[in-house]
């Protein structure tokens, strides 16, 4: 056997860092890690399964026109006999493809303005804050509706870009004030004191404490991404055909509810099942992070 | 107080300026409206034609000018014409008294609804009814605005139209009706008196009779109210409308009126109201938690004071305070939800106001569009300041 410092002592005490005791609560809260798997599960069926399920998005059965689900379409197929499958697959991919970028970019955007505002203060915060202001004063949808009908014709990734440069104000007011709280800890002033410099002290002594909030808030835009993305597209200004993303999908199925009702349940299903599960995973994290609970209930 | 207010307009006032400049660089990038384009595409367009035509729209001039022009003219109230050659101002006065009715009665619904609920949630937490209400606060949280009013449209009335049209309800319903309020009454009752070591059985029966009397009372006014209703009677259509604001043409007395709007805003205020309740519902659990745990709440407490009074006098106050930011925040997200149900209900409001400019690619519809939301944006978020400072005093005025 061999002898380890634990063996030593006693008695050994394993410390638990800091982010096993978050992964811990995580784990524990049930909503959250049986969305946490649904999401995965899902994901990996929508980017997988197309490679071998037999109806392209794209293609067209012409022996089946406006087909309710069947064995040979389970979820229908719309007016040119396009598969409902298929292209809820599609959709599926490109809704999250859309909401993950634009949570990419709404993360770094709102973290870097957020953090030299609260971190620095002064003018440098007046003028960044007073910008956020200025972009709050126009609602989400309408900026991007408007930017969006400016280019016609722009790839689909343009309108996560669009969304991501216009939805990070709340991040950003979220991290100035954590920013403002932290910069007068002891910490703070220990790591200055030792000479560290600005760049330093905000990446590596203040954002990890800033994480908990940052994560929940980056989740909870994967979910307002899809959804504002949905208004987009039935409004006619999201993806364009022959591209399908979920939002356009509920408008096409919208259009033609009475007779090919198949057309909206399956997206509309798949949309209310992402944003459901994002936001039970978002909640988890916001529970794991905080400080103050300790009771973990699922 | 005073102060307080003209500091906050002094601030209010540059903050719109510089948001009339960004509406300006957005929509000028919009590219040419619609009618010059398909007149482009004629084959005998003449030169001066166009040329007319971009003066018509006002895009004739140099950007910098044309925004001094606009700007200009907004200030004084000449907005200009839109694509249609209707003058702006008193069309867009009318579609905002269209939206702001239902902005209103979705935001007040909304509030009430979801402080009541996030106040019990609060107050009973880890129960049966906080995970359900969590569970339905999450599921209206992800349907997007357009699923929700497109499946309340489909299920809320076009097929329960033909059922309100001859409205019966069978004589097991009413007796199932008459029973579920019997047992609702006894179950209030013996759930307040749960704990109490004598049980009074009178207080219990008094409880089943109230409940009795409440759904025999329903069934009346069903039976009598509804056959005997004059709307329903003078006006053939269907009674929950899905198009429209209200019915063109309708002429009638004001109770009569009153149900015309009633009905065609039930539905589109549902969906706002779901959407928005679902929201305001976690806040306010989240920020009465806050407020419960706080050192005035054990006070209280300890001062021997009824939890009731605890909880509303001490606790609903405080927790109300950082709601009213949220709520005023979230009138972008609102006005947004706002348009798709108004496109899915066919009202002729903001909604129809934005899309149609948009499909034009009018500018000067756009800009007024773009400005008047900005402008309520900025009034909402200066009262929710002014109420704030009120209700906290830990806030100098």
């Amino acid at each position: 056997m061999t002898t380890t410092e634990a063996d030593e002592r006693e008695f050994s005490v394993a410390a638990r860092s800091q982010s096993r005791t978050i992964m811990r609560r995580f784990r524990r809260h049930r909503p959250a890690m049986i969305s946490l798997i649904v999401l995965t599960l899902l994901t990996l069926f929508v980017f997988l399964f197309p490679l071998v399920w037999k109806w392209p998005y794209t293609e067209r059965d012409k022996s089946a026109l406006s087909q309710a689900p069947s064995w040979n379409h389970p979820f229908g197929t719309d007016g040119l006999g396009k598969d409902g499958l298929g292209r809820v697959m599609r959709g599926t991919q490109r809704s999250l493809e859309i909401a993950i970028i634009a949570a990419f970019l709404v993360t770094f955007l709102g973290v870097i303005i957020g953090a030299i505002a609260g971190y620095f203060r002064g003018k440098v915060d007046s003028v960044l804050m007073r910008f956020t202001d200025l972009v709050l004063t126009i609602p989400l949808l309408i900026i991007v509706a408007v930017v969006s009908v400016s280019n016609p014709g722009a790839p689909w990734y343009t309108i996560p870009i669009i969304l991501g440069l216009v939805a990070w104000t709340t991040l950003a007011r979220i991290v100035r004030a954590e920013f403002m709280s932290l910069r007068e800890k002891e910490f703070v002033e220990a790591a200055r004191a030792v000479g560290a410099k600005d760049s330093r002290i905000i990446f590596k002594h203040i954002l990890p404490n800033v994480a908990g909030p940052i994560f929940v808030a980056a989740t909870l835009t994967i979910a307002g991404t899809i959804i504002v993305e949905t208004a987009l597209s039935f409004l006619g200004l999201g993806v364009r055909a022959p591209d399908v993303s979920l939002g356009f999908l509920i408008q096409d199925g919208l259009s033609a509810f009475k007779t090919r009702p198949w057309l909206f349940w399956f997206p509309a299903a798949a949309i209310v099942l992402v944003c459901l599960c994002v936001n039970f995973v978002g909640d988890g994290l916001r529970d794991a992070f905080d400080p103050k609970q300790n009771r973990i209930k699922a | 107080m005073f102060r307080f207010i003209v500091r906050r307009l002094f601030i209010a006032l540059p903050l719109l300026l510089a948001a009339s400049i960004l509406t300006f660089v957005l929509v000028t990038n919009i590219g040419t409206p619609k009618a010059i384009e398909d007149a482009q595409a004629k084959p005998n367009a003449s030169k001066a034609q166009i040329e007319s035509l971009r003066r018509q729209f006002g895009i004739d001039k140099p950007p910098v000018e044309r925004y001094v022009d606009w700007f200009s003219g907004f200030v004084r109230g000449d907005w200009g014409k839109n694509q249609n050659g209707v003058e702006i101002r008193p069309l867009m006065w009318e579609r905002i008294q269209v939206t702001l009715r239902l902005l209103l009665a979705a935001t007040i619904f909304s509030v009430v609804l979801g402080v009541l609920v996030g106040i019990l949630a609060a107050v009973r937490q880890y129960t049966a009814f906080d995970y359900f209400m969590t569970f339905f606060a999450f599921l209206f949280f992800s349907i997007p605005a357009a699923v929700l009013a497109g499946f309340l449209k489909e299920f809320g009335a076009i097929q329960t139209n033909p059922w309100m049209r001859e409205p019966s309800m069978s004589t097991w319903l009413m007796v199932l009706l008459l029973v579920f309020g019997t047992i609702c009454g006894y179950m209030v009752m013996r759930n307040r008196y749960k704990y109490d070591k004598v049980r009074p059985t009178n207080k219990y029966i008094l409880g089943a009779m109230v409940g009795l009397g409440i759904a025999a009372g329903f069934v009346i006014v069903f039976k009598i109210g509804w056959d005997g209703n004059t709307y329903r009677q003078g006006n053939p259509k269907n009674i929950i409308p899905t198009v429209g604001q209200t019915t063109p043409g309708f002429e009638g007395e004001w109770p009569a009126r009153m149900q015309d709007y009633f009905w065609h805003m039930l539905l589109p205020t549902m969906a706002l109201v779901l959407i928005g309740f679902a929201g305001y519902s976690r806040y306010m659990r989240a920020s009465m938690l806050d407020v419960l745990n706080a050192d005035y709440i054990r006070t209280a407490r300890a001062k021997g004071i009824k939890e009731s009074r605890v909880t509303v006098r001490h606790g609903v106050r405080n927790a109300l305070i950082p709601l009213i930011t949220i709520v005023a925040l979230d009138f972008g997200a609102l006005l947004s939800g706002a348009i798709i149900t108004e496109t899915i209900f066919g009202w002729a409001g903001m909604g129809r106001f934005f899309t149609d400019g948009l499909t034009a690619k009018d500018p000067r519809s756009l800009l007024a569009f773009v400005m008047v939301t900005a402008v309520f944006v900025v009034v909402f978020n200066l009262i929710a300041d002014i109420i704030y400072a009120q209700l906290d005093p830990r806030i100098r005025l």
